[in-house]
């Protein structure tokens, strides 16, 4: 989920343009496939994390929403905030 | 047409990897999934190939398949939708082996199946619940019949055995299905990938069996309930001593037929039991009766084979029936040759008092209403005459 909002900081993208992005960031560690993906979409669209911006033909795109902006900086701190715990070891 | 290739579908819906697995294999052998009626699965022949297929839940139900957001998504991934099975299930495939798997993350698949679960476990449920409503119906059919235990399991055991089967299968297979579905779910939950079935041979032929099995015991219940309803009447009207048409209405009710049903005791003017010459037709299947100013001849078949004859009953006993307006103090009738006669209580329509008497001859009735003016005595000697030689 973290990867997904990591993937619209860039800009509006499409389903297939996300799972390109995070399997380039991950260097093919994460690979999401398309039904984990929609979930996840349905999931921020209906908390209003992100929502569809263009429909054009099959592609739809979608943005990330100031709330989704949020979501996204606060994860990223309690992550950095894990490692430094971890560090701290 | 000679390009398809039709199926039986041999699995559960709900068991989506044994599909998924066995739709691999068929496309392996050329048979590409095109379309399905029912359990009718529809192949279209090509050439063999290697092909992932997967079933997915997400996109709700509907008569057209899953929502186009989904479809759309998935396709620009790579997987193709090809059809919907029981409304819920969505077929995808996908010929690239390097598209990534449908669902990545079996955690967020199962949270995708959990409202699917919640229905088959409600489903579930009541399934349990309609066995244990039809072991109640089959113990009170029991409790409550007049006829001991031992002749009702004689007369009925076809019907009772088939009931207590079905009984029984349902419940395994009712477990059985819990189990695969709450298997699949918990996997997932747990983090486990679904996996491809190698072998599935036990689970479609248990499937289909048991699918066959049900059928066939539902309609073993449902014929032997008439050939039943027959066998447990005539072992009542053989036995039976006193007034016809008490036998009648409670013949009626048992039969359940509902106009009659409906009706009170007391609106039971007159009924008779035919006892026909033919040892084919039941003794039961021929009421008399007549109700308010209408004179109704009603023919009960319990039998479905009997039906033409029930027909054919019907049309000789309405051809000589007469009604005569009569007079005459009914204890001096005569009805001497007569295999039967039956005279009914007074009773009134609209100002008039009528009586009846019935006379029967084999399978030659006469009815004859008193209604206050006629020698009903000459007539009923008359009757009797006629249909005496009528039988003759």
């Amino acid at each position: 989920m973290f990867y997904v909002l990591m993937s619209f900081l860039g800009g509006e993208k499409c389903g297939i343009e996300i799972t390109e992005y995070i399997r380039a960031k991950t260097r093919g560690r994460v690979s999401l496939g398309p039904g984990t993906l929609y979930t996840i979409l349905a999931k921020f669209e209906s908390e209003k994390m992100i929502e569809e911006t263009e429909v054009v033909g099959r592609k739809r795109t979608y943005k990330l929403t100031q709330k989704g902006k949020d979501a996204y900086y606060a994860e990223l701190d309690r992550l950095r905030q894990c490692i430094a715990d971890a560090e701290e070891v | 047409m000679g390009n398809i290739k039709n199926k039986w579908f041999p699995f559960e819906w709900f068991d989506i990897e044994n599909a998924q697995s066995w739709f691999e294999d068929c496309e392996k052998k050329g048979l590409k999934l095109k379309d399905r009626f029912g359990r009718i699965i529809g192949f279209e022949k090509t050439e063999p190939r290697e092909c992932r297929y997967r079933i997915d839940v997400i996109g709700g139900r509907g008569e057209y398949g899953p929502d186009t957001s989904v479809t759309d998504l998935y396709a620009e991934c790579g997987w193709e939708y090809v059809l919907t099975l029981m409304n819920t299930y969505h077929v995808y495939r996908c010929y690239d082996p390097e598209v990534p798997e449908l669902h990545t993350d079996p955690v967020l698949q199962a949270k995708s199946m959990k409202k699917m679960h919640i229905k088959n476990m409600i489903f579930e449920i009541v399934e349990v619940l309609f066995v244990i409503v039809f072991l109640g119906m089959l113990i009170s059919e029991f409790m409550s019949s007049e006829i001991p235990l031992r002749e009702t399991i004689e007369t009925g055991s076809v019907r009772f055995f088939s009931l207590v089967t079905m009984l029984l299968l349902l419940l395994p297979v009712g477990i059985i299905q819990m189990h695969i579905r709450s298997s699949i779910y918990h996997r997932l939950k747990r983090g486990e990938k679904l996996k491809s079935k190698k072998r599935y041979i036990g689970a479609a032929v248990t499937s289909t069996l048991s699918l066959l099995l049900l059928i066939t015991l539902l309609l073993t219940y449902w014929i032997s309930g008439f050939v039943t309803i027959a066998n447990s009447s005539s072992h009542m009207l053989a036995n039976y001593k006193g007034e016809l048409d008490v036998i009648c209405l409670e013949h009626i009710e048992y039969g359940e037929t509902r106009r009659l049903s409906e009706m009170e005791p007391d609106d039971f003017k007159c009924g008779n039991f035919m006892k026909t010459d033919s040892d084919v037709l039941a003794p039961e299947m021929l009421i008399l009766y007549e109700y308010g100013e209408d004179m109704y001849l009603h023919i009960e078949y319990y039998k479905m084979r009997y039906r033409s004859l029930a027909s054919r009953m019907a049309h000789e006993l309405m051809f000589p029936k007469d009604y005569h307006d009569i007079t005459a103090p009914f204890e001096m009738i005569t009805v001497e040759g007569a295999d039967e006669a039956y005279l009914s209580e007074e009773y009134t329509v609209g100002n008039e008092i009528r009586r009846e008497l019935i006379i029967r001859c084999g399978s030659r009735v006469v009815s004859v209403i008193h209604s206050g003016d006629a020698e009903l005595i000459d007539w009923a000697d008359e009757y009797a005459a006629m249909l005496l030689n009528a039988k003759d």
